[in-house]
């Protein structure tokens, strides 16, 4: 045991890195399934190259007795298999002198790089050991030797071997659960080897995984996409659980495909989305303008990453902000969420689906790479609120009914109207006004199959039959009720998740701060909230879920009398600019943006606020408290 | 699909009451009639039907028929109707639109829809010119065609072969009908339904505004088709260099039988249930 | 492919009920042409015209109704559409055929579109005449001797209709709805 991974009280960060093909993802993934057999939380995330084989990579994991919802400021632990291109993720290794390094000698002296770090160095014969058992690798070694020292018991890390390389052969999970047990240090004590099954439901799965469950719980019943990183997984996760609930998914030939292909399963009743990324969604864009036209439901996940162009495609940024708010030509009013940590991908892809639906609209959901590719252990996320479902004609006609009595057949739910001249010979052509104006700006809805109720939905400006009008009145009517009923709509509390902890209330004569952010950032955000209030701040988050439609009110309540920091991960502070646009911001705010790809950290935002705002608070505090890296300061706010 | 349940309907009943903005004596009126007729003799009932397409002059079509309709993005059609007949295919899909449309900007999808196979008739009315923009080159325009302003010289390619492609992409089922004979072609284009899978009918519909000079002739250039395409690879360098682009009929039929039919899905039960399954699956 | 026709027997074996599901056919599908022809001229805004074939349309259906009534509607046959005997060239086509590349062809004449029924209706008639030479059905032939009167007295009206075209009928208009080229 070492002074920094004894106290289990506080999150841990783990580090296992080597070169391509070394298994230190699959070691990473271990030891997460390790964590959540022994009631712990945490999350790994994962740097690679984009090459298929060979390069670098590396899990970074973050594993504590309570939620954990950011990677840190460092590394507690790393675990290097080997140093074979290490210097492409040093940046994304925030070792210090408080961390240890455990190192195979074998594999050559510790890189200079590392050393500077002043980390603790001790020596462990990965391969060495590994070559005792048949078949033996060096990773799982590792796991065994990490596993011990963050307390994983030795039973859990070997079920979650057998769990995770359960499609191998009998004999090489045996040989990995010898390695681990090699790994381990005997002997074991026996509070390490009891629990091997949290006291609470937990779920392990990725951003990816869970923004997939929230479409199924949705009832999105179709998908169409075309293969991008760091979106493929949300796919091939949906895939086989499509097939099991009866769905479809069909893998189109580019992104312009898949998104015509969401709009014809729509038109046709059947919830759809697709899962892309930047460059995908450009693409897209076209389509989503036709979705939000036509007034036909779509969902496109953006799992984000850095750009532009083909940019950095596995590796994380949110730049995609302007492009989803602003992206569509014309003015075509739709709906942009963000989830804010991997189980909110459930929540919001859900949630944003079920708007959808009720909207007639498109929504483009934001995700990332940070939350898309994050594995997690945590609580079973909940489920969105409940919207109701498409207005279809029978909805219609009660909301017609009472008030109007004196006009009915007119504007007309459903109708029909004789054909001049032919009228004897033949049935009336049917005269359904799908894109009728109502009280709540959302017009009736029918789908194929239903007689009497036929039209043809259209992405040329239209009246309310659908049929292409040029009319000034027609499209200022059609534009106006496009944007209505998404902003009519109530959302009720999810388009923010806020936090003001216990006590935020003016101090000292000054104002509490308020750190807006959207999306991935809001794991760091709130732990730096949390330190923070640690040290007698007043402070509160609010993490925007929705960003389209603003909910300007409710945001200048929020953020009233205080001061505003907005935190997000891109070069121009997209956010910024558009709470700004949008007059929702105190003109005194300021922004916090800096571009990807490493992930963001609570100490930058602590630094931030403090260069910033200067609360006295923080001010008596040691400066070097909160300075992050290079610090003493440990995990989990205790200076 | 029942004549017991609809009273018969006539060509007629499956027009709407809005009238087409296309030119006198554009062929593409012959297509509307093709069609119709063919809905009416299949007794096709209007709801179940939907008929989809992108944007030019023929791509206005949904919006002449009382059937559902998308009328949807320059290009797109096909995999519009591929995420509607995927998702639904109790409806019989229809999609139509015009050569720039399906050869040029939606040039990839019309591969990949050979290939893909799904249950769908699409109805290309290839007049060799892009109508609704005026007049300018489309891939089926002969490279010596001088008369737009944007290619002065003539597009200087190639004649995009939609036969001989399709083909080659793997299509089951392709026809070549003339507009000027909407009898004939609403054989083609009730076969076209009927053909479990993809079916591809090409319709020679003149344009009268851009194309006067040389479409004239069409209605006695055209004549029956004669020698059927193979059904393999080996017929394609056939089909590209005997095929005249002027013969009418089914060129090509793939065994009808080679077309898997759709899945069954799951009744909402089952889906809740299914859920269940899967969430428990991310618990140890 | 339940719904694909078996092949027509000869046309000179026809019964009464085939003869008239083969006349209306012809008839109705001519009334489709005027009507499409109606609108299409009203939204190029040649309005004449338009109005024109409203009455061609409102005479063909009239014929339709007559020749309806010799048979019984339960009685009659489904046609398929390619099943159909009495093809006729497309009203505009000859027109077209003969039109110079430089001519837009909104602005016709009245007369001269009647002429162009008038040769649809002709080419019908001749049709309705050869198949009653040809029927070896007495009732077949006898009805088809009805159907033919019927086509004639529609020549008479369209006949009628041309004799009635004033002079300013005769010339087509200006050009009311050229093609929007780029300049």
């Amino acid at each position: 045991m070492t002074r920094r991974t004894s106290d289990h009280s506080q999150p841990i960060t783990v580090a296992i890195s080597g070169s391509g093909g070394s298994g230190a993802l699959t070691a990473g993934s271990i030891l997460l399934a390790a964590a959540q057999r022994c009631d712990r939380y945490g999350l790994m995330m994962r740097a690679a190259g984009p090459q298929v084989r060979g390069g670098e990579s590396v899990a970074i994991l973050r594993i504590g007795p309570t939620p954990v919802t950011n990677i840190g400021d460092r590394v507690d632990l790393l675990a290097a298999l080997d140093w074979r291109n290490i210097e492409r993720f040093v940046d994304e290794l925030p070792l210090d002198s408080d961390s240890l390094i455990l190192f195979d000698p074998d594999s050559g002296p510790i890189p200079d790089l590392i050393a500077a770090s002043g980390a603790e160095q001790r020596g462990v014969r990965f391969a060495n050991q590994a070559k005792a058992q048949p078949e033996g690798r060096a990773n799982m070694v590792a796991v065994g030797v990490a596993g011990s020292a963050i307390g994983l018991s030795l039973t859990a890390l070997s079920e979650a071997a057998g769990e995770i390389l359960a499609n191998k052969p009998v004999e090489t999970v045996r040989a990995t659960q010898a390695c681990i047990s090699a790994g381990y240090p005997k002997p074991a004590l026996a509070a390490e080897t009891a629990p091997t099954r949290p006291a609470r439901r937990r779920w392990r799965l990725s951003g990816n995984a869970a923004a997939g469950l929230g479409a199924l719980r949705a009832g999105v019943d179709f998908v169409a996409a075309y293969p991008i990183t760091p979106a493929s997984e949300m796919l091939e996760w949906l895939a086989p659980q499509l097939e099991r609930i009866g769905g479809n998914l069909v893998q189109a030939e580019d992104e312009l495909a898949a998104v015509s292909m969401l709009v014809g399963a729509s038109f046709g009743g059947v919830p759809a989305l697709t899962a892309t990324s930047g460059p995908g969604l450009s693409l897209m864009t076209e389509g989503i303008g036709l979705a939000v036209a036509s007034e036909t439901p779509i969902v496109v996940v953006d799992v984000a990453r850095g750009g532009p162009s083909t940019g950095l495609p596995t590796k994380s940024e949110q730049a995609d902000l302007d492009q989803a708010l602003y992206g569509l030509h014309g003015e075509a009013p739709h709906l942009v969420l963000a989830p804010l940590d991997v189980g909110d991908c459930a929540f919001t892809t859900e949630w944003a689906s079920r708007l959808a639906e009720r909207l007639q609209t498109a929504a483009i959901v934001l995700s990332d790479q940070a939350l898309g590719q994050t594995r997690a252990v945590i609580d079973p996320p909940a489920a969105a609120p409940p919207v109701p479902g498409r207005k279809r004609i029978d909805q219609d006609r009660a909301e017609q009914a009472p008030s109007t009595a004196g006009t009915a057949g007119t504007a007309g739910t459903a109708g029909t109207a004789g054909t001049a001249g032919t009228a004897e010979e033949s049935p009336a052509k049917t005269a359904f006004a799908r894109y009728r104006q109502s009280a709540d700006g959302i017009s009736p809805m029918s789908i194929p199959g239903e007689a009497g109720l036929t039209y043809t939905a259209d992405g040329l400006a239209h009246d309310e039959r659908g049929t292409p009008s040029s009319n000034a009145a027609h499209h200022r009517a059609q534009l106006a009720k496009l944007a209505d009923k998404l902003s009519g709509h109530d959302y009720g509390d999810a388009w923010a998740r806020r936090d003001r902890g216990d006590d935020y209330t003016h101090r000292n004569g000054s104002r509490p701060i308020s750190l807006v952010t959207w999306g991935s950032s809001w794991g760091a955000v709130q732990e730096a909230a949390m330190r923070l209030r640690e040290q007698g701040v007043a402070v509160q988050t609010i993490a925007l879920r929705l960003l389209a439609p603003l909910q300007h009110e409710a945001m200048r309540r929020a953020l009233a009398d205080s001061e505003v920091l907005v935190v997000e991960i891109n070069a121009s502070g997209q956010l910024f600019r558009y709470l700004h646009a949008e007059r929702v911001l105190p003109s005194a705010a300021r922004s916090f943006a800096r571009p990807g790809p490493l992930p963001l950290r609570p100490a930058e935002i602590l630094n931030s606020v403090r260069e910033l705002f200067g609360p006295p608070e923080l001010e008596r505090t040691e400066a070097a408290a909160i300075s992050g890296a290079g610090s003493s300061r440990r995990l989990g706010g205790q200076a | 699909m029942s004549a017991t349940t609809t009273p018969t309907l006539r060509a007629r009943d499956y027009l709407s009451d809005i009238k087409p903005i296309w030119c006198p004596g554009c062929g593409h009126f012959g297509v509307l009639s093709a069609l119709t007729k063919a809905l009416a003799y299949l007794e096709r009932p209007k709801e179940d039907t939907a008929v989809i397409s992108g944007i030019g002059c023929s791509s206005r079509l949904p919006a002449y028929l009382d059937c559902y309709g998308f009328h949807g993005l320059h290009g797109r059609a096909l995999p519009l109707a591929t995420g509607l007949k995927v998702a639904r295919p109790d409806l019989t899909v229809i999609v139509a639109g015009g050569d720039g449309d399906g050869f040029s900007i939606g040039g990839n999808h019309f591969l990949h829809a050979c290939r893909r196979n799904i249950d769908l008739c699409y109805i290309v009315m290839d007049n060799a010119v892009y109508g609704m923009t005026k007049g300018q080159a489309s891939p089926t325009t002969p490279p010596d065609w001088t008369r737009s302003p944007l290619t002065p010289n003539g597009p200087g390619i190639p004649v995009f072969r939609p036969a001989a492609i399709a083909l080659a992409a793997g299509a089951g089922f392709i026809a070549r009908g003339f507009s000027g004979d909407p009898h004939g072609l609403s054989e083609l284009i009730a076969r076209a339904i009927l053909h479990p899978g993809f079916a591809f009918v090409h319709v020679l519909s003149p344009c009268r505004t851009f194309r006067p000079d040389d479409q004239s002739d069409w209605k006695q250039g055209v004549h029956p088709f004669t020698d059927r395409a193979r059904c393999d690879a080996e017929a394609v360098p056939a089909l590209r260099v005997d095929d005249d682009g002027m013969g009418i009929g089914v060129l090509h039929e793939a065994d009808p039988k080679a077309h898997s039919g759709p899945k069954d899905t799951l009744a909402d039960a089952d889906r809740a249930a299914a859920i269940d399954r899967i969430e428990a699956e991310l618990e140890v | 492919m339940s719904h694909m026709p078996t092949q027509p027997g000869a046309p000179s074996a026809m019964t009464p009920a085939e003869v008239v599901a083969q006349a209306l056919e012809l008839i109705q599908d001519s009334v489709s042409r005027y009507e499409q022809l109606q609108s299409c001229f009203n939204a190029h805004n040649n309005e004449a015209a338009a109005e024109l074939f409203g009455r061609i349309a409102a005479i063909g259906l009239a014929t339709a109704a007559a020749v309806a009534r010799l048979q019984p509607a339960e009685a009659l046959p489904r046609i398929a559409p390619w099943d159909f005997l009495w093809r006729c060239p497309d009203v505009l086509a000859p027109r077209l055929d003969q039109s110079s590349p430089e001519d837009c062809h909104h602005p016709f004449a009245i007369a001269e579109l009647i002429r162009l029924a008038l040769q649809r209706e002709h080419c019908a008639l001749t049709r309705l005449q050869d198949a009653h030479q040809q029927a070896h059905i007495a009732a077949s032939r006898a009805i088809l001797a009805r159907i033919v009167e019927q086509q004639q007295q529609q020549l008479t009206e369209l006949d009628a209709l041309l004799a009635a075209v004033t002079a300013n009928e005769a010339t087509p208009p200006d050009d009311l709805d050229p093609p929007n080229r780029p300049e």
